[in-house]
């Protein structure tokens, strides 16, 4: 791939602390993520992809090894310049439910504005365009709390874009979304990396939609390793997606992109 | 933050009926009383001329209007501490009384009392009544702090608030127990709550630290904003979290320590005013509504003096004998209806 590496790891080691005593979860990360690219992270509930990805976006220090955001350690870069560089969406329920979208995708200025957070008319400009971009602009003045779920992750989506940071990273985005929401919500960050040139990193539990729009995949194993490499290369080999879940009782289907019940596997 | 036509309209009548409220009650406060002075007579005395008994310009400059204005001001200081609250500890049932904040500053001002054995008048009773509710508060929220760290669940960082305020209250009745008579006496005076015991001059100094602290909330829209999303994306936007806590609780605890200090412990309102703002204003944009809930609270404030003098048959009914009545109807109305409220969502 031609675009440029933008956030890279080395030896990284994610995990806890408390106290002196260490927890690592996963270790020996050697990761990039270019430019222009969509990375889907999958692996089972608890396995730390949620412990990864806070760390990556420097909520939570690494017991070990560095993260360079264009070749810069994340610690280097203050809380301001990584608001600028680094947008999060979560599945957080908020309290924010009486701010209209408008004013939530408004929020994505945040680390542009001043005092006082008020929009120039730049800013306004920048945040309809984010609307724009996500389809939820005929429901500007809509509170968050009467939108459905898909949209209320669009609006996030928005709030990220507003953001204009070259990296967008999603803790399972497409959570609690119906399977129609989930597609259009995975093609539109594939859109944002084809188009809009983003470096875009989500976790998901969705495998068929993330080996179908996904440009890369990071998928954490049963024995905490993780594996990154094309859609196509992790679901040929042996050692790839079809072990995502050795001993629970499921086997990947090629045909189908998605793991189903060993005992019905023959019907 | 430039709003839809609509909402900016709906948020244009509800704090002018807010303001239209607020300037009907304090000259309501003016003429009520168990004193019957004359309209014109009551303009008279404001306007600092002779009244035909001279005594209704006492009771006008001397006792009304500082009633009045204290309540006002108390109003909405209080309702401010609470809607920070709110917002900071991501509780919509955060309030400085519930959280023990009142009862930790009132801690405060017994020990001073007592310790003071209710020797003390003038000047240094009110720098010695207003350090102890500052530290008062300030320890209760530094308690809470650390709290916060280790207990993530927000419900039940509001129960260990409510154990602070009940510890709280368990040593003010020993102090009450183990001190002078005229200690006591000073305290139990203190602690009826009411917005009835400044003079002018006090209230000048009220109304100053109030409306410096009122400044320092209004100035806090934009990180409160981003607050609302929850800390992680507040982070993510740019606000140092550590830095903004503090600044927030300071604010807050301040303007419940001012309050504490002057009027007594009052409950309530700064529980239920930002839940009144937020449903009048349909927004949690603090742009709007931190003036609203102000306006508010002055609105909720003044109108419990006035319903505490109009009831009182002579007498004035201490506040926090009213402001449950008001109170909890909205709150039990709050959580039952949580679903269909917008905030909530």
């Amino acid at each position: 791939m031609s675009e440029p590496v933008i956030l890279t790891t080395r030896g990284l080691t994610a995990g806890y602390r408390s106290g002196r005593k260490a927890t690592p979860v996963l270790s020996g990360l050697n990761l990039d993520l270019r430019r222009g690219e969509m990375v889907s992270l999958l692996g089972s509930n608890g396995i730390g992809k949620s412990t990864l990805l806070r760390t990556l976006t420097g909520v939570q220090y690494p017991l070990a090894g560095t993260i360079e955001i264009d070749r810069r350690p994340i610690t280097d870069y203050t809380v301001r310049q990584l608001a600028r560089t680094l947008g999060i969406v979560y599945t957080d329920r908020t309290l924010a439910g009486a701010l209209t979208v408008e004013e939530l995708v408004g929020l994505g200025r945040h680390p542009y504005t001043g005092f006082f957070g008020r929009l120039d008319s730049d800013d306004r400009r920048i945040v309809a365009r984010a609307m724009e971009r996500v389809g939820i602009s005929h429901k500007r003045g809509d509170h968050l709390a009467r939108l459905s779920d898909g949209e209320r992750q669009k609006a996030m989506i928005a709030k990220a874009l507003a953001q204009q940071t070259p990296i967008i990273i999603m803790d399972e985005p497409t959570a609690f979304l119906d399977a129609a929401s989930r597609i259009e919500t995975m093609s539109l960050l594939r859109d944002l990396a084809d188009d809009d040139n983003k470096a875009i990193l989500l976790s998901t539990h969705d495998i068929a939609p993330a080996i179908d729009l996904s440009h890369r995949l990071w998928i954490v194993k049963a024995d905490r390793t993780l594996i990154a490499g094309s859609p196509d290369e992790l679901t040929a080999r042996p050692d790839g997606l079809p072990s995502l879940f050795d001993g629970r009782g499921v086997a990947f289907d090629p045909a189908a992109r998605d793991f189903k019940a060993l005992r019905h596997k023959s019907r | 933050m430039k709003l839809c036509a609509p909402h900016n309209r709906r948020h244009r009548i509800a704090l002018a009926v807010m303001a239209a409220a607020l300037l009907a009650i304090i000259p309501a406060c003016l003429l009520a009383g168990s004193v019957d002075i004359p309209f014109t007579q009551v303009v008279k005395a404001l306007a600092g001329h002779a009244t035909d008994n001279p005594r209704w310009s006492v009771i006008v400059i001397e006792m009304r209007l500082p009633m009045a204005l204290t309540a006002t001001l108390a109003g909405a200081a209080l309702a401010l501490s609470g809607l920070l609250l709110q917002t900071t500890f991501d509780n919509p049932l955060a309030g400085p009384s519930i959280l023990g904040i009142s009862t930790g500053a009132s801690l405060g001002v017994a020990v001073v009392l007592l310790a003071l054995g209710g020797s003390v008048t003038g000047v240094g009773y009110y720098a010695g009544i207003l350090t102890g509710a500052a530290a008062g508060a300030a320890a209760v929220m530094l308690t809470l702090l650390a709290f916060s760290m280790m207990v993530t669940s927000t419900a039940m960082l509001l129960i260990i608030g409510i154990m602070m305020g009940y510890l709280a209250s368990s040593a003010i009745s020993l102090l009450n127990f183990f001190s002078t008579r005229e200690g006591v006496h000073s305290f139990v005076v203190w602690g009826l709550g009411s917005f009835s015991s400044l003079t002018l001059e006090r209230l000048a100094v009220f109304a100053a630290l109030t409306l410096a602290l009122t400044a320092c909330a209004l100035l806090m829209a934009k990180p409160l904003n981003a607050l609302l999303l929850g800390q992680r994306y507040a982070e993510n936007l740019g606000v140092n979290i550590p830095a903004t806590r503090n600044r927030l609780l300071l604010i807050s605890g301040g303007l419940t320590a001012v309050v504490t200090a002057f009027c007594g412990p009052i409950g309530f309102i700064g529980l239920i005013v930002p839940h009144i703002a937020r449903m009048a204003l349909r927004t949690s944009n603090h742009s709007v509504l931190l003036p609203g809930t102000a306006l508010c609270g002055a609105v909720v404030g003044s109108g419990c003096a006035l319903v505490s003098v109009i009831f009182g048959s002579g007498g004035i009914i201490p506040v926090n004998a009213i402001t449950p009545v008001i109170g909890v109807p909205i709150i039990i109305y709050i959580i039952i209806n949580r679903k269909k409220l917008l905030y909530f969502n």
